[in-house]
């Protein structure tokens, strides 16, 4: 709720002034509840109706001049409070996933994830993971049924997830999924974004949350990209941006689904080394 | 009631509220349709989200 709220604080202050210019220009609901008392209920509205139909031509239309200067004011506030909402980028742009763990996930190719190969991993509470199309089409199926499940909060399950002869069972506590979808990266700069993560998964000291703010984008390679806002990220900044944003948690297990897919040769060698030097 | 400044406020609460919350909502959900993967992948419970 607060973090919407903050995000969409310019457009609420839009909303807010066309409410005010709403009540400004009202007439009728005033003079239904018996507004227009000459000093005491009388607004700039009444005013200008009255001195109108009165004949008073020139009060009425210099009343109505300055009420349209005002509202043409709240007008362009609104419209400059508007101007960030207008860019549009990309969205599900299949990047922005980490790259891959060599010593902990065994390498699935695509072509065995569309055999239904069983070395995938999968739950064993019930539902199994289902190899995600191309257009994330079965993820998104698989997110609205949890959502109808559990409510309006998806993919926060927690059940057992083997691999292999292994089995993470219990232990994972900290699962942590990493999204392609860059909305959130938009308005914030990495350090932003950086920290939020660390707040949501309750790293307590708000002194020492810069500390690891930093670390961590300097773990990923972001080290020097702490100040643009993440809209204008490449590709590769911004999948490393998610990166960080997943080992905010801490996760003793992280999985990464084709890390590397659209990044270029360099990027692509880059973002291992970065991830395991 | 009638005839006093008060009625008027509350004639005009009643007048602006629906538009304000309408707009309102509006731009949350579409807020919370982009950003609904991301908070649940941290783990943000709905009050902080």
């Amino acid at each position: 709720m607060t973090t919407l709220l903050w995000d969409a604080r310019f457009s609420l202050v839009t909303a807010l002034l066309a409410g005010f210019g709403r009540a400004a220009a009202e007439v009728g609901a005033i003079i239904i509840v018996g507004g227009n008392i000459d000093g005491f209920t009388r607004t700039m509205t009444t005013a200008i109706a009255l001195e109108t139909s009165k004949g008073d031509l020139p009060l009425g239309a210099s009343g109505s001049a300055s009420l349209i200067l005002q509202y043409r004011h709240s007008d362009q506030r609104a419209g400059v409070g508007n101007a960030p909402r207008g860019r549009t980028l990309p969205r599900d742009e299949p990047c922005a996933q980490p790259p891959r763990p060599a010593d902990r996930c065994s390498s699935t190719s695509a072509s065995s994830r569309w055999r239904g190969d069983d070395s995938r991993p999968h739950r064993t509470d019930g539902h199994v993971w289902a190899p995600d199309g191309p257009d994330r089409t079965e993820r998104r199926r698989q997110d609205h049924a949890a959502a109808r499940r559990h409510g309006s909060h998806p993919a926060v399950d927690h059940g057992r997830i083997t691999w292999g002869d292994r089995e993470y069972g219990d232990a994972v506590e900290s699962e942590q999924s990493c999204f392609s979808v860059r909305s959130m990266l938009r308005r914030s700069t990495a350090r932003q974004i950086s920290r939020y993560a660390l707040a949501a998964a309750g790293c307590p000291a708000r002194a020492t949350r810069w500390s690891e703010t930093a670390e961590l984008l300097a773990l990923v390679g972001l080290g020097e990209a702490r100040r643009p806002a993440a809209g204008v990220f490449r590709v590769a900044s911004s999948s490393e941006l998610a990166l960080a944003r997943a080992l905010a948690r801490d996760p003793a297990v992280l999985f990464l689904d084709e890390p590397t897919a659209s990044l270029d040769p360099h990027a692509t060698r880059q973002s291992r080394t970065s991830f395991a030097p | 009631m009638l005839f006093t400044p008060q009625a008027m406020v509350i004639a005009q609460t009643i007048l602006v509220a629906p538009i304000i919350a309408a707009l309102t909502r509006q731009t949350i959900e579409d807020l919370w349709v982009e950003y609904r993967d991301e908070l649940a992948a941290m783990d943000v419970g709905p009050l902080a989200a």
